[in-house]
């Protein structure tokens, strides 16, 4: 049986060819090059609905859906949204539910406009946070950031309906930082769960959560975190006056805006702290930090930094002082040997020889014995290939990497040996030096070190240790020039605040840092009151007795 | 505060390091050529002369407060006259800190890289000295005060090496010889204060100008102090007669130590003269700054845009005129004695000047380097 096209009633006629007529006028804007998404919300909803359509295009994620609300469903009305990054349970049952079948109180008459609006937002809409725009802009960043748009006939705003929701990760323990002493939970994809994370361990109202959208098409979410009172106004102020400078198409992590807000991008060394780990920048916002949490990445980023505390873990703070001191000098050592000894091995070995102890300079002649290269390029050959294993450990998946890292050293170099292409000697040093760069606890500051001992080894393969000297001082030189939003970078050693050197080098009691670091200049120094440890108010001297049972009111001479 | 101002620390560690550097490495024998075993009584004369200089210099700068030497030269001595003793100053200043480099060339390639050319050895220590110079300020001051406990030190293991090895006999008669010679060897020991003059340019940036005289007195002091310690200890190693016939004194004496201790190292002196590159780097940066700063603020030319197609090889060429290292320690003798009685002339000049007409500086006066 042939079946024919059932006519559209003249009403609906009428509408599809306004509709036709309004989709092409929006066409010809846009080629003309106007911007359509600054139009306003209209108040009939088929204009609106078409608007977003040419607007978003053809999609096949995006979701269309008209319905009918209001008493016998007389309120024609559009929701709007894109399919997986949304929570479909709360569109379910607090939009499309309420409004459906729970809005029996919208009478046809008597509510229209605005009042509308307002009323569905005030009594059918069971969800946290609703907003009301008339800027179509609003509407579609709306819609691109997981909300849901409501677009109601004859009302001239559109209801935001916060529905974010999507697959990601839980908390989980930080992947790039090891924790000993610390808490396991590592900061996660997802914006709010970081902001969260940051809110339950500061429970403080002068904490500030303040967020932004940067990327004209990416739109990524950061949130800009710190305490107001102890971080310093002049640096919150130039923190949010250089991520507001940032006009770029895509934010794709935290690297990108830590790359764009840096003070210095040609040196070699962070100049901003990059973690995720919720001790560390918990910490970092007592002292007065600023942290910038962003969508779509678990890295945060801490400003101001200078570059002792990239030689410092949380858990130095969890552990006994003088264990945390005897690392963290352990630590300093390992920098500077990771740095130089390479280049030392090649100055002493190429130029200086004389110098080297008679005991040592045999086995050191003798390693070298056969080896058909100069020592720089022994050095160069045995530092780039113990780099690109590191890089193909970390490259290869799972527990692969590790297994092709330590078999692809002890093997190859182990070859190399027997085959006389390098000394043994030269195998050690390279190893201690590759060993001694994994120590420091900021992957970014180890990539620095392990970049500036190749220049190291090239200058002391031309001038020995005069040349390495060279290296060291122009290294210094430029440390000192860096500043990391305002603060010295080699604060607070230079310039010195005594104080603040309790947390340097050493870490002193915890009793005794009763000062915030003053070089991050904090609007509250104090973070103790002047005596708070048991050991200052006497009572740790104090003769506790506990009395067994049967022994009490006879104290130490009960035997 | 202004924004490229200098803690008292830093102008104390600015002042010390740009006199304690090559000049501590001949010095002794150069001085003791002329003032015999009462050397070290010659260094407390010089010392207490530089000591009244480096005062009338801060006096200066409290009476000119945030301003440079380039600033308050015309407000005292006129324009003409003013710019006249700036340009002569940044030209001793930055000859001096060419030939500051070159010593110092010499000195490693007498020791530690025999046979590397003297053009290669001067031209890294100038390349350093103009990096530095491309640095603002605040920056040149963080550098100094970094450096200066590692200089400190080295010189503190040095100096008690060394007074294990004295002998009082060495040091006695005092003044056998009468006063003349103690006074004739003033002029070649101020060859090793010179440096304490780049107190003209620097303390202009004092964030604490109240605080200067300390300051600058007690850079001049601890560097004093180094000297006399370093004089009295070789001379009491070495004894007079020997010591006259050494050219680089100090890298002798380490040798000494060398042979017995030294930390399992062979030719410790070596590894002294590479930890002590730090030292010659801050004089002969902190020189090449100063000129280059005073001649940049005197003329209203850039200093950036000098420093490489000009500064730079000049300084470079300079270094290398002469023949060979005594003829290299002959013309920073002469430079670096002319430097030190045109800082010390001028100074007391415009202090003079600047108390009879009544000239004073706003006490609100800022810059930025």
């Amino acid at each position: 049986m042939r079946r024919t096209k059932k006519p559209l009633k003249p009403l609906e006629f009428k509408r599809k060819r306004q509709m036709e007529e309004y989709s092409a006028e929006l066409l010809e804007r846009r080629v003309a090059g106007a911007q359509i998404g600054d139009m306003p919300v209209s108040r009939e909803l088929d204009r609106n609905v078409a608007l977003l359509k040419s607007i978003l295009g053809p999609s096949d994620d995006i979701v269309f859906r008209e319905i009918s609300i209001g008493h016998e469903q007389h309120i024609r009305a559009e929701i709007v949204f894109i399919d997986g990054i949304v929570h479909k349970d709360t569109i379910h049952d607090h939009v499309m539910k309420s409004l459906m079948l729970l809005t029996e109180r919208i009478q046809p008459a008597p509510v229209q406009g605005e009042r509308l609006g307002d009323l569905v937002r005030d009594f059918s809409l069971t969800v946290g946070e609703v907003k009301m725009s008339s800027e179509m802009g609003d509407v579609i960043d709306g819609i691109l950031n997981s909300d849901t748009a409501l677009f109601i006939d004859g009302v001239p705003e559109c209801c935001i309906v916060n529905t974010k929701g999507w697959e990601h990760r839980s908390v989980q323990e930080p992947q790039t930082e090891a924790t000993i002493r610390g808490p396991r939970e590592g900061f996660n994809e997802v914006l709010r769960t970081s902001t969260a994370l940051m809110r339950r361990r500061i429970k403080d109202t002068r904490f500030r959560v303040k967020q932004m959208t940067l990327g004209a098409r990416t739109k990524t979410d950061i949130a800009v975190m710190y305490i107001e009172g102890i971080a310093n106004e002049q640096i919150v102020g130039e923190v949010f006056s250089r991520l507001n400078d940032i006009d770029v198409d895509a934010i794709r992590g935290a690297g990108d805006i830590e790359q764009l807000i840096e003070d210095n991008p040609f040196s070699p060394f962070p100049q901003i702290h990059v973690t995720e780990r919720t001790d560390k920048v918990q910490g970092g916002i007592l002292e007065g930090r600023i942290a910038i949490a962003v969508d779509t990445t678990p890295f945060v980023l801490m400003i101001p930094a200078t570059f002792w505390d990239f030689q410092q873990a949380p858990d130095d703070y969890f552990e006994r002082w003088v264990s945390s001191t005897f690392v963290r000098m352990l630590r300093f050592t390992a920098v500077f040997v990771s740095m130089i000894l390479p280049a030392t091995y090649v100055a002493l070995a190429s130029f200086h020889t004389e110098m080297v102890p008679a005991r040592l300079a045999l086995p050191l002649a003798g390693s070298r014995a056969g080896v058909p290269f100069p020592v720089v390029l022994e050095i160069l050959i045995l530092e780039i290939s113990i780099e690109t294993l590191r890089e193909a450990s970390v490259r290869l998946p799972g527990p692969i990497g590790p297994t092709i890292g330590i078999v692809g050293a002890i093997v190859i170099g182990e070859a190399a040996i027997r085959a006389g292409l390098v000394g043994p000697l030269a195998v050690i040093i390279v190893a201690l030096t590759t060993i001694a760069s994994f120590v420091s606890p900021s992957y970014s500051m180890g990539v620095a070190v392990r970049i500036l001992k190749f220049p190291l080894v090239l200058l002391a393969s031309g001038l020995g240790l005069l040349g390495i000297m060279i290296g060291v001082i122009a290294i210094a030189t430029h440390l000192c020039s860096l500043d990391s939003f305002g603060v010295p970078y080699f604060a607070p050693v230079v310039p010195a605040t005594v104080s603040d050197l309790k947390d340097t080098f050493v870490r002193a009691p915890t009793w005794l840092m009763k000062k915030r670091p003053l070089f991050l200049r904090p609007g509250d120094v104090r973070r103790m009151s002047g005596k708070t440890s048991a050991y200052e108010t006497g009572k740790a001297q104090r003769k506790v007795s506990i009395p067994s049972k049967g022994d009490e009111g006879k104290g130490d001479d009960a035997e | 505060m202004r924004k490229d101002a200098l803690s008292p620390g830093q102008i104390t560690a600015i002042i010390a390091e740009s006199m304690l550097g090559v000049s501590i490495l001949t010095v002794p024998g150069t001085v003791t050529r002329v003032s015999g075993p009462d050397s070290w009584l010659t260094f407390i004369i010089t010392w207490g002369v530089v000591a009244g200089v480096i005062a009338l210099i801060t006096s200066l700068s409290l009476r000119f407060p945030g301003q440079t030497i380039s600033g308050y030269a015309s407000s005292i001595l006129g324009s003409g006259l003013g710019t006249i003793v700036c340009l002569v100053l940044a030209l001793l200043e930055t000859v001096s800190g060419a030939l500051v480099a070159r010593v110092f060339a010499e000195a490693v390639g007498a020791v530690v890289l025999v046979r590397a050319p003297i053009e290669i050895l001067s031209g890294a220590m100038v390349i350093l000295a103009l990096y530095l110079s491309f640095q603002r300020v605040r920056v040149f001051g963080r550098v100094n005060a970094f450096f200066f406990p590692i200089i400190w030190v080295t010189f503190g293991v040095f100096i008690a090496g060394v007074y294990g090895y004295v002998r009082l006999a060495n040091l006695t008669p005092v003044l056998s010889r009468g006063v003349g010679p103690v006074l004739r060897g003033v002029a070649p020991a101020l060859f090793a204060f010179q440096g304490f003059e780049t107190a003209l340019y620097f303390l202009g940036f004092a964030g604490k100008p109240r605080e200067n005289m300390k300051a600058a007195l007690l850079g001049v002091s601890a560097v004093g102090a180094a000297y006399l310690a370093t004089v009295a200890g070789i001379t009491g190693v070495f004894g007079p007669g020997h010591l006259s016939n050494l050219q680089w004194p100090v890298l002798e004496v380490i040798k000494v130590l060398g042979g017995e201790s030294a930390l399992g190292f062979e030719r410790f002196e070596a590894l002294f003269i590479t930890v002590w590159m730090i030292a010659a780097f801050t004089t002969a940066g902190a020189l090449v700054y100063t000129g280059v700063r005073i001649f940049s603020e005197t003329t209203g030319l850039r200093h950036d845009a000098l420093l490489v197609p000009i500064v730079g090889p000049l300084v470079y060429l300079i270094g290398l005129a002469p023949d060979n290292v005594f003829r290299a320690m002959q013309v920073a003798s002469i430079v670096s004695a002319l430097t030190v009685c045109w800082a010390a002339f001028i100074s007391v000049v415009m202090c003079a000047v600047a108390a009879i007409r009544g000239r004073r500086g706003d006490a609100g006066g800022a810059r930025s380097g």
